[in-house]
């Protein structure tokens, strides 16, 4: 197991307070490199502790996913966010449940509940939401209390 | 032959009206019952489905904790003969609704209801199978807003979570539906008292 080589992988790195953020170090990567990425950290011997995503499209125009590594001999953790085109279908990134098996049902989650799609996963099916459904919940343009429509209507 | 009246005339003849489905139920107010009964009969296998409630091992939220709770030792489902909790839905009598029914288990529900041999009873526990409970706003997207939206329910337990003491009384509730009788159990001093 070798040390945390990050070098040559055009990270904008940065370190951060972990007693106001939780996090050692912050990364921000492009979503071509985010498989590097997690490579470099599986050989560093970190585990993928979360994948998730923010919709953030109206402040950033972008999707971005968030990535945290971190192991368990010490305390250290780092956040990877990956910024991805604003378009929802249409934002893709690749998969890393090649290297890390535990990121397969994150990114159904990912896909599920944001409409992410992500390149070579091998069963990316909805994971929470039932399988006919054509939205994706957490959106911030889906389902909002004041379109609904006045009486009794929320169920479908 | 009559002088005044002439000839007799044929008598008018008997015509059963013919009914449809929705006439059917109209008139006929219990279709499911047998139009044959076999009084003691049914109510002596009645007595017995009343006291052997087999529930189907089956918990939703946290309604299925408090059900845990009525089947356990402090609360004693088997006292009422409901305790006999059924792995099976083939060998069950009675589907206790106990939490949040999202749309995603909702077909899996059908399914186990459907598995589940006649007669057959539903107990709604819980505000989340009433109507959706906390649940329930406008726009949601992932809970069923009600066992009755899947499944006929006999007994309706408010709560979030009811007690055991009241997943014992929609027990009780149901034996009286079942029999027609207010079981033993539940006659206690005070206005329900005098209810046989």
């Amino acid at each position: 197991m070798s040390s945390l080589d990050l070098s040559n992988l055009e990270l904008g790195s940065e370190e951060a307070e972990y007693s106001s953020v939780g996090f050692h170090y912050i990364h921000r990567a492009q979503a071509g490199r985010i498989v590097a990425v997690a490579e470099a950290f599986r050989e560093a011997g970190y585990h993928l502790e979360m994948l998730t995503a923010e919709d953030r499209r109206t402040d950033l125009e972008a999707m971005r996913l968030v990535y945290t590594f971190s192991r368990l001999d010490q305390l250290d953790r780092h956040m990877v966010t990956v910024d991805l085109a604003p378009e929802i279908p249409g934002a893709q990134a690749p998969s890393l449940a090649g290297i890390y098996p535990a990121a397969n049902w994150y990114e159904r989650e990912v896909f599920d509940m944001y409409g992410i799609r992500f390149d070579g996963h091998p069963d990316l099916r909805r994971i929470l939401l039932p399988d006919d459904v054509e939205f994706h919940a957490l959106l911030k343009d889906f389902g909002r209390i004041e379109d609904a429509p006045d009486e009794g209507a929320a169920n479908k | 032959m009559d002088p005044v009246n002439g000839p007799p005339k044929p008598p008018t003849p008997v015509r059963l009206p013919v009914l449809n489905a929705a006439e059917m139920d109209e008139r006929i107010p219990f279709v499911a019952s047998p139009y044959v009964r076999f009084a003691v009969l049914d109510d002596l296998v009645n007595m017995a489905r009343a006291n052997s409630l087999w529930p189907l091992t089956f918990g939703l939220a946290c309604c299925a904790i408090e059900m845990m709770a009525a089947g356990a030792s402090k609360y004693d489902l088997d006292r009422f003969g409901a305790g006999v909790f059924r792995p099976s839905a083939r060998q069950a009598d009675v589907m206790i609704f106990a939490g949040t029914i999202s749309c995603k288990m909702a077909p899996v529900i059908k399914q186990l209801w459907d598995q589940m041999p006649s007669p057959k009873w539903a107990i709604a526990m819980g505000g989340c199978t009433i109507d959706g409970g906390p649940f329930k706003y406008p726009n949601q997207y992932a809970i069923v807003e009600g066992a009755d939206k899947l499944v006929p329910v006999d007994v309706y337990i408010p709560g979030c979570p009811p007690r055991p003491e009241a997943l014992i009384a929609g027990i009780l509730e149901l034996q009286e539906k079942i029999t027609g009788k207010t079981p033993k159990s539940k006659r206690h001093k005070g206005k329900r008292g005098n209810r046989t």
